[in-house]
C-alpha cells in the first residue's frame, strides 16, 4: 500500500465512518473523534502488515463499533455508580449522549442478530427491503426480527422513558 | 426509538485536516523504520548503535592510521564521519518535529498540559541547534581537512571563525533552557499563590536560573577571549591560561561549595550518631567524601596557583 493509496482510502472512508459511529454516540464529538482516529491507526498497522481488505469501510466500521463497545464496557465498569448519579462525570457528555451511549450499550449486548437488524434500521438509516436484500431474508422476516429485537432491548432498558424518539 | 437517527453528523473539517495529516506523518514514520524487502529487521535504536559503533571504529583507526594514509584520504574518511553525524541528527530532529506536532494536537485538544508542549519546543529547538552544529562541523571539516578544532586559539579556517560560531549556539542553548525556567517559575508564582504548590519547589528553579546565567556569563567570557585573540590583543598563550584560569576558578568554587555542604552534613550526622539515631559506619563514609573533597579543592588551588604564575 502507497502513501497516495493510504491516503486516499482515508479520503474516501472518514465522512462515512465518522456518521457511523457518531450515530453510536449520540453525536459525542470527542469521543467519536478518539474512535475514528484509533481505528485508522489500526488500520495502517494492520495493512501494512498484511493487505487492504476488499471492503475497507466494513473493515474500519467493525473495528471502530468494536472500540467502542470495549469503551462502554471499561466505562460502566470503572464509573457505574458515578455514571448514574452525575451523567457528566465521563467527560463532555450530555444527557443525552449518555442515554445514546446507554442505549448503544444495551443494543450491542443483545446477540449479533438483533443487534445487527437494529443497529442497521435505527443507526444506519436503511429501509425493511433494503435490510432483507442485505441479509437475504423476506421483508416479513425483518420486520418480525426488528418486533423481537425491539421487545428484548425494552427489557434491558426499563428505566429510560419515551423521549423525542430515542425510546420505544 | 421510534425515528430512526437521521440527523447530519459530519465531522469537523479542522479534525479531518489534521487527522490526514497525522496518519500521513505515521505512514511515512513506519515506512522509514520498515526494512528492505530481503534484508533482516533491526529496530532504529539497534541501527542507530550500529552507526555510532562504526563511526567510533572508523575513528579510532583513523587515529591509528593517520600516520600511514595520505591527507586525501583522511580528509575523505573524516568528511564521511561527519556526514554520518549530519544525518542522525537530521534523523534525529524530525522525529522530535513529529513527536512535538503530536504534542501540540494533544494539549490544543486538552489532553496533556501546557508545559509538555513547552519541554518539546526545547527538545525541537535543542535538536535544531544540533543539527545546524553538525553541518558547521562538515563545513569545517570540509575546508580543513581535519577534525573541527574548539579550543579559543584555534586559527580562522577558510576565513571563518568556527570556534566563536559553535559557542554562539551553546549560548543559545542555555538561553532557551533559561527561557524555559522562567516560563516555569511564572506558572509556580501562580500556583503558589493559589496554594496548589509549596514555595521551595520555585526555589529551586531559581537556583537553576542562576546557574543558567552564570553558565551564559561564562560562555561569554570565552567568546570575548576569542575576539581579543583575533584582534591580535592576547597571544595564544596568554588565551590559554585565561581560558584555564576561567574553568579552575569554576572548579574551585564547586569544590568549596561541596566541601561546604558537606561539612554541614557531617555535623548534623554526629548529632544523630552521638544518639544513636545512625551507625558510625555512616559517619565515616561520609568523612571519606569529605577528604575526598577537600584533595579536589587543594588541587583546584594548585592549578589556580601555577596558572597566575605563568600568567
Amino acid at each position: 500500500m502507497t502513501e497516495q493509496q493510504w491516503l486516499k482510502i482515508y479520503r474516501e472512508t472518514v465522512h462515512p465512518l465518522y456518521g457511523y459511529m457518531a450515530r453510536r454516540t449520540g453525536g459525542n464529538q470527542a469521543l467519536t473523534e478518539d474512535i475514528v482516529q484509533e481505528s485508522y491507526l489500526r488500520a495502517l498497522n494492520n495493512w501494512k502488515r498484511k493487505t487492504v481488505p476488499d471492503s475497507p469501510l466494513a473493515w474500519l466500521r467493525r473495528v471502530a463499533r468494536n472500540i467502542l463497545i470495549d469503551y462502554l464496557r471499561q466505562k460502566r465498569r470503572q464509573q457505574k455508580a458515578d455514571f448514574a448519579h452525575n451523567p457528566d462525570s465521563g467527560g463532555h457528555t450530555s444527557t443525552d449522549q449518555f442515554h445514546s451511549l446507554e442505549i448503544f450499550s444495551a443494543v450491542s449486548s443483545l446477540g449479533r442478530k438483533k443487534a445487527k437488524i437494529l443497529e442497521a434500521f435505527y443507526y444506519d438509516g436503511m429501509s425493511v427491503r433494503e435490510i432483507a436484500t442485505e441479509m437475504n431474508i423476506s421483508e416479513r422476516a425483518v420486520e418480525g426480527q426488528l418486533r423481537r429485537a425491539r421487545r428484548s432491548l425494552k427489557s434491558l432498558l426499563p428505566e429510560l422513558k419515551p423521549n423525542g424518539g430515542q425510546n420505544e | 426509538m421510534e425515528d430512526k437517527m437521521n440527523k447530519n453528523y459530519d465531522p469537523d473539517s479542522r479534525f479531518v485536516e489534521r487527522l490526514e495529516w497525522q496518519l500521513s506523518s505515521e505512514y511515512r514514520r513506519r515506512s522509514r523504520l520498515k526494512s528492505p524487502a530481503g534484508k533482516i529487521a533491526v529496530s532504529r535504536r539497534v541501527a542507530t548503535i550500529a552507526v555510532v559503533a562504526g563511526v567510533l571504529t572508523t575513528g579510532v583507526a583513523v587515529t591509528k592510521a593517520a600516520d600511514y594514509i595520505k591527507d586525501s584520504w583522511r580528509k575523505k574518511i573524516e568528511i564521511a564521519r561527519v556526514e554520518t553525524e549530519v544525518e542522525l541528527k537530521r534523523v534525529h530532529l524530525e522525529s522530535i518535529r513529529e513527536m512535538a506536532a503530536d504534542v501540540e494536537v494533544r494539549v490544543s485538544e486538552g489532553l496533556i498540559r501546557e508545559e509538555e508542549f513547552q519541554a518539546m519546543q526545547l527538545a525541537v529547538a535543542n535538536a535544531e541547534l544540533d543539527f545546524k552544529r553538525s553541518l558547521m562541523n562538515l563545513d569545517e571539516v570540509k575546508l580543513s581537512g581535519d577534525i573541527p578544532r574548539n579550543v579559543l586559539y584555534a586559527p580562522l579556517v577558510g576565513g571563518r571563525d568556527f570556534v566563536s560560531e559553535r559557542l554562539e549556539m551553546e549560548k543559545t542553548a542555555v538561553e532557551l533552557s533559561l527561557e524555559q525556567l522562567r516560563y516555569h517559575l511564572g506558572r509556580y508564582h501562580r500556583l503558589t499563590k493559589q496554594n496548589l504548590v509549596r514555595g521551595h519547589e520555585a526555589d529551586q528553579i531559581q537556583t537553576e536560573i542562576a546557574n543558567r546565567k552564570t553558565m551564559i556569563d561564562e560562555i561569554q567570557q570565552r567568546l570575548d577571549l576569542r575576539a581579543q585573540f583575533l584582534t591580535g590583543e592576547l597571544t595564544a598563550q596568554a588565551v590559554e591560561i585565561e581560558d584555564r584560569l576561567t574553568g579552575a576558578e569554576k572548579n574551585l568554587h564547586i569544590a568549596q561549595t561541596r566541601v561546604e555542604s558537606i561539612k554541614a552534613q557531617l555535623d548534623r550526622l554526629k548529632t544523630l550518631e552521638t544518639r544513636g539515631e545512625i551507625s558510625h559506619l555512616e559517619l565515616m563514609q561520609l568523612q571519606y567524601a569529605l577528604d575526598a573533597s577537600q584533595a579536589e579543592l587543594k588541587l583546584a588551588i594548585l592549578e589556580m596557583d601555577v596558572l597566575e604564575k605563568l600568567r
